[in-house]
């Protein structure tokens, strides 16, 4: 099996790739990790990852550059129904629209958009960066890819838009910061999270270990 | 990398490098970035361009006397300090060098990243045969503070104007540590 990380331009994967390695290794699951950006990887992998960082239109931007990532991406994930995890802005891609600077579609998996965050404490600094405490929904406390994982759990957060859900059922779990902040969504055969896995020690590598065993 | 590395877990460890693979270097600058940004603990207050902190990078692996040193967590870099040696010319401080520029990602923090940082140096510094080593933080750096006192540092003095952040006079705080005995 192999995990396609998805390298659009949009920044250091390295760390990514790392904790995806790790996870495989702790787990037992005889996984390769590729970062690529080359369709044929993304079609022959049995799991599949979209990071992000920066802005929603940027990172939009970067994936429709990879001529044939967008439709690959439907047929594998909405039609093969192949496991798809979206992280930070990737997560952010999975919604409706994004309206960081401007209105810019995302791929519509998600019924969302991203917002700025408004914390109503002005003491709060933005962007949300740093160690935050998840609080599961229905949801997420069923999940698969969330085995393991309980409320009061600290995942690591970097971002300053975040993603509004229109449909409760699809968010799996939040924070707070001076408002209430999705942190993870789901439905079918993908995930999202708004913090950083990769980054977020025990809770991140429980969550990568689950998503690369999950048979949805 | 030279001299051994200083593991504090399996996935935790830091060493002296004196290259920076191109991977490294965008790792580097993520951790000093997050860091700045979070604000805790480097020369900037706000971050610059990646081109330029690239470039401040590489500076820092070529100036003569200046050592750096890195945590990695599963090999990616997460923290960073660097050791300077005295110029020769203060022939009468020449057992003694300094910690600076000291950062650990907030991702990374509580894994003992940076003490792992610190006894890379001293490590380094002992068989350099530095027998006291120096370094200065803000008062704002409350998890550096605390570090730096666990292992031993102690503080001499303090410099009521040592830094300005937004508008504001922050105090600045000395340590030193003997590490061995002076050669003699």
């Amino acid at each position: 099996m192999t995990v396609a990380i998805i390298d659009y331009g949009s920044g250091n994967l390295r760390s990514c790739a790392k904790a995806f390695e790790r996870a495989a290794r702790e787990n037992n699951l005889a996984i390769d990790v590729v970062v690529t950006d080359d369709l044929h990887h993304v079609r022959d992998a049995s799991h599949i990852v979209l990071p992000g960082v920066g802005a929603f239109a940027d990172c939009r931007a970067g994936l429709d550059a990879v001529g044939g990532m967008v439709e690959l991406l439907h047929e594998q994930v909405i039609e093969g129904g192949k496991p798809f995890m979206g992280i930070c802005v990737g997560m952010q891609l999975m919604a409706k629209v994004g309206r960081e600077f401007a209105n810019t579609d995302g791929l519509g998996w998600i019924d969302g958009e991203v917002v700025a965050i408004e914390p109503d404490d002005p003491a709060l600094k933005i962007p949300h960066m740093g160690w935050n405490e998840l609080r599961l929904d229905d949801a997420g406390a069923d999940h698969p890819v969330l085995k393991g994982i309980s409320s009061g759990d600290h995942a690591y957060f970097v971002h300053s838009f975040h993603m509004r859900i229109a449909t409760p059922s699809q968010r799996l779990a939040s924070v707070d910061y001076g408002s209430e902040i999705t942190a993870i969504v789901g439905r079918d055969n993908m995930i999202g999270t708004q913090f950083h896995p990769e980054k977020s020690q025990k809770t991140g590598l429980t969550l990568i270990g689950n998503f690369l065993g999950w048979k949805p | 990398m030279s001299g051994p590395s200083v593991t504090m877990s399996p996935n935790v460890f830091a060493e002296h490098v004196t290259d920076l693979s191109p991977g490294d270097l965008s790792d580097i600058v993520d951790a000093c970035i997050q860091a700045i940004v979070e604000g805790g603990g480097f020369g900037w207050l706000t971050p610059p361009g990646r081109p330029e902190m690239e470039k401040y990078w590489r500076g820092v692996l070529i100036m003569p006397g200046r050592h750096l040193f890195v945590s990695r967590v599963d090999g990616v870099i997460s923290g960073a300090a660097q050791l300077l040696e005295t110029p020769s010319n203060l022939e009468s401080q020449r057992h003694s060098a300094q910690i600076t520029g000291h950062f650990v990602a907030p991702w990374a923090r509580g894994g003992g990243n940076g003490k792992a940082i610190v006894r890379a140096i001293e490590y380094f510094a002992r068989q350099q045969g530095y027998s006291v080593l120096k370094l200065d933080l803000r008062e704002t750096q409350k998890a550096a503070i605390a570090l730096y006192h666990s292992m031993g540092y102690v503080r001499w003095g303090i410099n009521p104007y040592y830094a300005m952040i937004d508008g504001k006079m922050v105090e600045g705080y000395y340590y030193t540590k003997k590490i061995q005995e002076a050669e003699q």
